[in-house]
């Protein structure tokens, strides 16, 4: 069946005011197809994608109409809205920690979706909560379709989780169950909300697979709403792109992605790391993102287009069909034929939430400054990365000798006194040294113990065993480091939102550090100032609050904490995660700049091997606490030695999909028990009995070293290649 | 749960040592209206091992407890323990009278209220919700009396024993807690109502009644549970007024007298009771808890 | 207002609308104070019983105390607004003067329950360890009696008087304060914001000051606020009993304590000093809950940004 939105519009009303979520999107997706919506944070794709299956409350749809199968849905009684969604339209919510009722087995809230589509009209109450109360799926043929969908989705051993709860299942386990869910519908369209955000690249990588192969055999339409261009291009027919609530650009895949018409589509996609070389000045958006007030008459971009005209902003943007069946909402030509170079000039001069605006004359020079120096580097691209070599022969500021890290799993006082408690190795042997000037990308799946050990390096955390040097002295935790140490030392977390002390003003959270380490006032109120430019912000942002501040401002907030009483080393723990491409573009590019000002080390802890590959000069792989490889980013992130890196390159989505090859099977086994030999053994796919007992020792191939029995014959592979 | 007990025992015991001045003294003169004799005071002391140190009477008296024996009446000829068991059964039954009534009327109207959120039915039920919590139960007790007993004629107005006896107690008990697990009701029923698994329900295309009394409610319950335990305390203190407006036996009217008369024994008594049946209630609560939540059964378990 | 940002709409210019974006912020926090309902109403009915609290007793050309046998149990007139008592007093004064009474004990009590209550928690929450387990027994203990029993037994055995009222009042109360900030305190100490003062030297001290009690208390003053309301209501009971304001002060417990014979004949002496407690406990419980969603908007206004 095939669904059809035409110029639909949804509202909120929020005290503080209305927020005009979509303004107008138009879109369709034909039965069987799959198709990408994607866009930045508070684009309207979400709210969108509820629409459809009319779950948009608190909002309303004020306009437009949403066809599915002959069937306007804006209009349809609960009866029609029960018989659609219980047999044609299925959604898959983003995360799944919340998703599935924690109050029952995942095994009845399969069957309920069953009972449902048996007959959507009769669903007898008192049935329904006997189901509930038992909550184990009673009869035998239910039971046994239930088992085939949960095998179907590919989670092992249906027979022993079909009883299980929510919370018993991995969070990739349970996108799986909603899967599931949505299956036992066999609907014709499914609509997939960012459906794996939540969850690691290679669990990513398993569920695209999946949802591919059940759109192959079902013949299921699938619209795939999401953030990430990768996800969406590896998997997707045609994609839609959405801003402030306006679908801008439309197409298929391969030409959308090659040839995007729509300035804010260019500017999208170049902003991706991945499409830089490693160390160049990424090209960034200007102005402010969409804040949900009402949307202009004219172009929705307009603010932010470098090409825009006089009279974008009044005139009504047609919908321009191009060949190769693309649509774009954009009437000026210059900007449509414009290539990604052109945009990258047009835009390389305007930092997103920078100051722009609010600049007073004096400040103004000082950014262009700035702005040129970014200009210059593009020039030379290769710079910083061919220069580990030089800083090579200084000392290393920090130094990681076998450092470990373990936790007990249990509070209880009595274990405590026994000493019972099992112990969990979130860190384990690891060593490492960083230099100025130095990038050191530390990348690994959730729980492999990347943040920990940034922990424990930043002292807040003091290891079990082993030991930290920083300046060639051993450090502990923070309560026993010297001043200076403290200071050597900056810290940027990956929350911003959470980063500042909420009731504390700009200015306020950026003089603390200086009060601790005794600065005077005056000295305290110049440096603040001093802070506020090196990061790009304007000093009025001083008397602010954070939450007057937008993600990307918040976190060159931190970063300019961060690096207050001018710390040598910067630990930045997933700095760009939560935040959109085009304002990680923009921090991402500060760092390097603040790195090259200020001859700076950083540690750079990221799931994103991408931005990694862009900031790092060398790469160390992380996997169950365990370092596994360690190398120069250009060798490692092309030409992996050890199997686990491999896998994690594999698990990119991009557009060239490697079929057949779907990342790693299973996740992580525990922390807590650890498998013998190699870590890895029971996931990688070239383990043989030699890697189950023998734990294998670093080997040197080329400039990197990989813990892996097998190193050498990758490297030759790869030199056959 | 050990130390808590140990705790409450400790405090029960040393509460009427905080008496200003000698205990024997101050109870002796105010049973007389007139200082007492040295000799009375000593006598007194001697008969109810008052001149031990505080540590061993404590153990003497723990000890006794531990054995069911809660000690005499300074007043009475009975013991402790008798008077407990002849008046425990009136304030239970007066008690959970009260829950059911103000349960009965509460999970309803409470759930009833978020699901109509906003209209006239919410905020009614709101602004009942408000006055029950704002009125002073002795005060609802009286307007009862007033209409039902005085004007209408429908129930006694005091005393204990037949259901008619117990329908007006029960109300003035039972409106509080009634108006307090009401807005929890509401607010949980909301909060859940907004979570993303009622609308993975509703996407599946399950009716909307079950939506909410199968998918929302048994979770909106968890919380109310708990705070429904912690309220059984609420019950108890307004137990004691309750009984002295309606001038039912039981073990508010006995403490209320105890205080008065310093009977110490009693009001130790009365007071460990209270205390113990509230620790009880309270792990019956995660009984129930771990039946609604499978959650919790896990934490254990791990 | 509003019109001023409608213009700024249609015109939407970046720096407009940003100006506009941080405007809106800035001033919000004054803005739903003002315009919260809840607010607004039990504000007023508050301000409103402090003011009568305060000045009433000198306007009023009755005494409170002093008996005039000659005009007892007269109903409700012109002189007598509320009627006079079963001594003669005029109800409406003792109405006014009880005000005082009631709100001044529980002020005091409700400030002693704050600060241990907060303290404890604090301390708890921040130190954990076995510090944490001991105060956390020390609150079950106290959460184990019922409040009023306790409080009924303390006041008992120090001697009715108002006095000992609030104090038994005080002791009693202050775990739920304890735990509520225990568990705040262990939300915020994770977050990132108060490891970075850990990472540049800040003492525990000035962390727990600084970062972690401007983050914990919206909740306590939510709290504490409705519990205003509890012990009004609480302290009346005991009064009520007999165990608190003795006669002849004028106390609303005592007052309904006193009516009660002539319930049949004079019913206004038990209606009045009940509908101002009950008026003054609205009061408080609607403010509170006005407070609550201005204070502790987490749930309301969090879920509504996440939707949209």
């Amino acid at each position: 069946m095939r669904l059809d939105v035409s110029d639909l519009h949804v509202r909120f009303r929020t005290r503080s005011g209305a927020v005009h979520a979509v303004n107008g999107a138009s879109f369709a997706v034909d039965s069987g197809e799959i198709v990408g919506l994607v866009g930045e944070s508070g684009c309207g794709k979400s709210v969108t994608a509820r629409s459809i299956v009319r779950l948009e409350d608190p909002g309303e749809i004020t306009g437009g109409s949403i066809e599915f199968g002959g069937t306007d849905l804006t209009g349809a009684d609960d009866r029609t809205l029960r018989r659609l969604r219980g047999r044609e339209l299925a959604m898959v919510f983003q995360d799944p920690e919340t998703t599935l009722n924690p109050t029952y087995t995942v095994g009845e809230q399969i069957a309920e979706a069953l009972r449902v589509r048996r007959d959507p009209d009769d669903q007898p109450f008192l049935r329904e909560l006997f189901a509930g109360v038992r909550s184990r799926v009673g009869s035998k043929r239910t039971r046994k379709r239930v088992l085939e969908l949960l095998g179907e989705v590919g989670i092992p051993r249906p027979e022993d989780r079909i009883d299980d709860y929510p919370h018993q299942f991995s969070g990739g386990m349970r996108q799986r169950v909603m899967l599931a869910i949505a299956l036992a519908r066999r609907p014709s369209l499914l609509i997939a909300d960012e459906p794996t955000t939540a969850l690691d690249t290679t669990t990513q990588a398993a569920i695209l697979e999946r949802l591919a192969t059940l759109n192959d055999e079902y013949g299921m339409g699938l619209l795939l709403i999401s953030h990430d261009l990768g996800v969406v291009s590896q998997l997707c027919d045609r994609i839609v792109v959405m801003y402030d609530g306006v679908v801008v650009e439309s197409g298929p895949t391969r030409e959308l992605l090659s040839s995007p018409a729509h300035p804010y589509t260019k500017a999208l996609l170049g902003c991706l790391p991945g499409r830089s070389e490693p160390g160049e000045t990424l090209p960034t958006v200007g102005g402010s993102p969409p804040d949900g007030s009402p949307p202009p008459a004219g172009c929705v971009f307009v603010d932010r287009c470098p090409f825009a005209r006089k009279d974008c902003r009044e005139d009504s943007q047609p919908t321009l069909n191009l060949e190769d069946g693309r649509t774009v909402r954009c009437d000026v030509s210059d900007a449509r034929e414009a290539d990604l170079e052109t945009m990258r000039v047009a835009t390389a001069a305007d930092p997103i939430d920078g100051p722009g605006p609010d600049l007073n004359p004096g400040d103004r020079g000082r950014t262009a400054a700035v702005a040129v120096d970014g200009g210059v580097e593009t020039d030379s691209p290769t710079d910083s990365t061919a220069d580990p070599s030089g800083s090579a022969v200084d000392n290393p500021i920090l130094e990681l000798e076998g450092v470990t890290k373990s936790f007990r799993t249990t509070d209880a006082l009595v274990d405590r006194l026994l000493g019972t408690a099992e112990r969990l190795t979130a860190v384990d042997d690891v060593s490492l040294e960083l230099r100025a000037g130095e990038t050191l990308g530390l990348v690994g799946e959730s729980g492999c113990g990347k943040s920990t050990l940034a922990r424990v390096i930043a002292g807040l955390e003091s290891p079990t065993a082993g030991t930290v040097r920083l300046d060639g002295e051993p450090v502990d935790d923070v309560d026993s480091r010297r001043d200076d140490q403290l200071a050597d030392v900056g810290v940027v977390f990956q929350n911003p939102g959470t980063s500042l002390n909420p009731k504390r003003t700009v200015g306020e959270s950026l003089a603390e550090p200086l009060l601790e380490a005794g600065w005077g006032e005056r000295r305290r109120d110049e440096r603040v100032e001093e802070l506020l430019s090196l990061v790009e912000l304007s000093p009025e942002y001083a008397g602010r609050y954070p939450r007057q501040l937008s993600g990307g401002q918040l976190q060159r907030v931190a970063i300019a904490r961060a690096l207050a009483v001018e710390p040598a080393v910067l630990v930045l723990d997933e700095p760009t995660a939560a935040l959109d491409v085009s304002v990680q573009a923009t921090v991402l590019n500060l760092l390097e700049r603040l790195q090259r000002q200020l001859d700076l080390a950083y540690l750079f802890v990221s799931h994103d091997l991408e931005v990694v590959r862009h900031v790092a000069d060398r790469v160390a792989t992380m996997y169950l606490g365990r370092l596994l490889e360690v190398g120069p980013a250009s060798q490692v992130l092309s030409e992996p030695a050890h199997p686990y890196t491999a896998a994690l390159l594999e698990a990119i989505p991009d557009s060239e999909a490697t079929a057949g090859g779907a990342g790693l099977a299973g996740e992580p086994p525990s922390p807590t028990d650890p498998p013998s030999g190699c870590a890895f053994h029971p996931r990688c796919p070239m383990a043989d009995d030699d890697c189950a007992t023998v734990e294998p020792t670093w080997e040197t191939v080329g400039d990197a070293s990989s813990r892996c029995h097998y190193a050498d014959e990758r490297a030759d592979e790869h030199d056959e290649n | 749960m050990s130390i808590v007990m140990a705790g409450v025992s400790l405090l029960t015991y040393g509460l009427v040592f905080v008496t200003p001045g000698d205990p024997a003294y101050t109870i002796l003169h105010e049973r007389r209206g007139s200082p007492p004799s040295d000799a009375e005071v000593a006598a007194f002391r001697a008969e109810h091992g008052l001149d031990e140190p505080f540590v061993s009477q404590y153990l003497s008296w723990l000890s006794g407890v531990l054995r069911g024996d809660l000690g005499t009446s300074y007043f009475r000829s009975e013991s402790v323990s008798t008077l407990l068991l002849q008046y425990l059964p009136n304030t239970l039954e007066l008690a959970v009278a009260a829950m059911i009534v103000s349960l009965a009327l509460a999970v309803p109207v409470g759930v009833v209220s978020a699901v109509h959120r906003d209209t006239w039915i919410d905020r009614t039920s709101q602004i009942a919700a408000l006055l029950g919590v704002s009125m002073p139960n002795f005060w609802l007790g009286y307007l009862l009396i007033l209409v039902v007993s005085l004007q209408l004629g429908l129930t006694p107005t005091s005393g204990s024993g037949t259901l008619s006896h117990l329908v007006l107690p029960a109300i003035t008990l039972g409106t509080g807690l009634a108006a307090i697990v009401t807005r929890l009701v509401r607010t949980s029923m909301l909060e859940v109502l907004e979570a993303e698994y009622v609308d993975t329900a509703r996407s599946k295309g399950v009716r909307e009644r079950l939506v909410v009394y199968k998918h929302a409610l048994r979770n909106a319950l968890i919380p109310v549970v708990t705070i429904v335990g912690l309220q059984f305390g609420f019950v108890l203190s307004g137990a004691v007024v309750v009984e002295v407006v309606f001038q039912r036996p039981g073990l508010g009217t006995l403490l209320v007298d105890a205080v008065f008369a310093r009977d110490y024994p009693v009001v130790q008594g009365v007071v460990l009771v209270t205390a113990v049946a509230f620790v009880i209630t309270n792990q019956l609560v995660d009984l129930a808890y771990v039946a609604l939540d499978p959650r919790i059964e896990r934490g254990e378990r791990a | 207002m509003s019109e001023r940002h409608a213009d700024e709409h249609t015109w939407r210019s970046p720096d407009a609308v940003l100006e506009w974006l941080r405007e809106r912020t800035r001033s919000q926090f004054a803005w739903s104070l003002r315009t919260n309902p809840g607010v607004r109403f039990g504000g007023t009915l508050v301000c409103l019983l402090a003011v009568v609290a305060v000045f009433g007793p000198l306007l009023s050309p009755y005494d409170p105390t002093a008996q005039a046998l000659e005009a007892r149990l007269e109903a409700p007139s012109l002189a007598h607004p509320l009627g006079t008592d079963a001594l003669g007093r005029d109800v409406a004064t003792r109405i006014v003067h009880g005000a005082r009474v009631s709100l001044a004990l529980a002020v005091a009590a409700t400030a002693v329950r704050v600060v241990i209550g907060t303290t404890i928690g604090l301390v708890a929450g921040y130190l954990g360890g076995l510090v944490d387990a001991a105060l956390m027994r020390l609150v079950d203990i106290q959460l184990a009696f019922p409040g009023l029993v306790l409080a009924l037994v303390i006041a008992g055995v120090l001697g009715p008087s108002l006095r000992n009222v609030m104090i038994a009042l005080s002791v009693v109360g202050w775990a739920s304060y304890a735990r509520v900030v225990r568990g705040n305190v262990l939300e915020v100490k994770d977050r990132p914001f108060v490891e970075a003062a850990r990472l540049y030297g800040t003492p525990r001290r000035r962390i727990a000051r600084r970062h972690l009690l401007p983050n914990v208390i919206n909740p306590v003053v939510v709290l504490a606020t409705m519990n205003l309301g509890t012990i009004v209501l609480t302290a009346a009971g005991l009064s009520f009993l007999g165990l608190g304001a003795q006669p002849p002060t004028p106390e609303w417990g005592t007052m309904i304590a006193g009516g009660r014979e002539y319930l049949r004949s004079a019913p206004w002496l038990v209606t009045a000093p009940g509908i101002a407690i009950m008026a003054t406990v609205i009061g408080f419980n609607v403010l509170g809950d006005g407070l609550r969603d201005v204070l502790d908007p987490d749930h309301l206004e969090e879920r509504e940004r996440r939707r949209s």
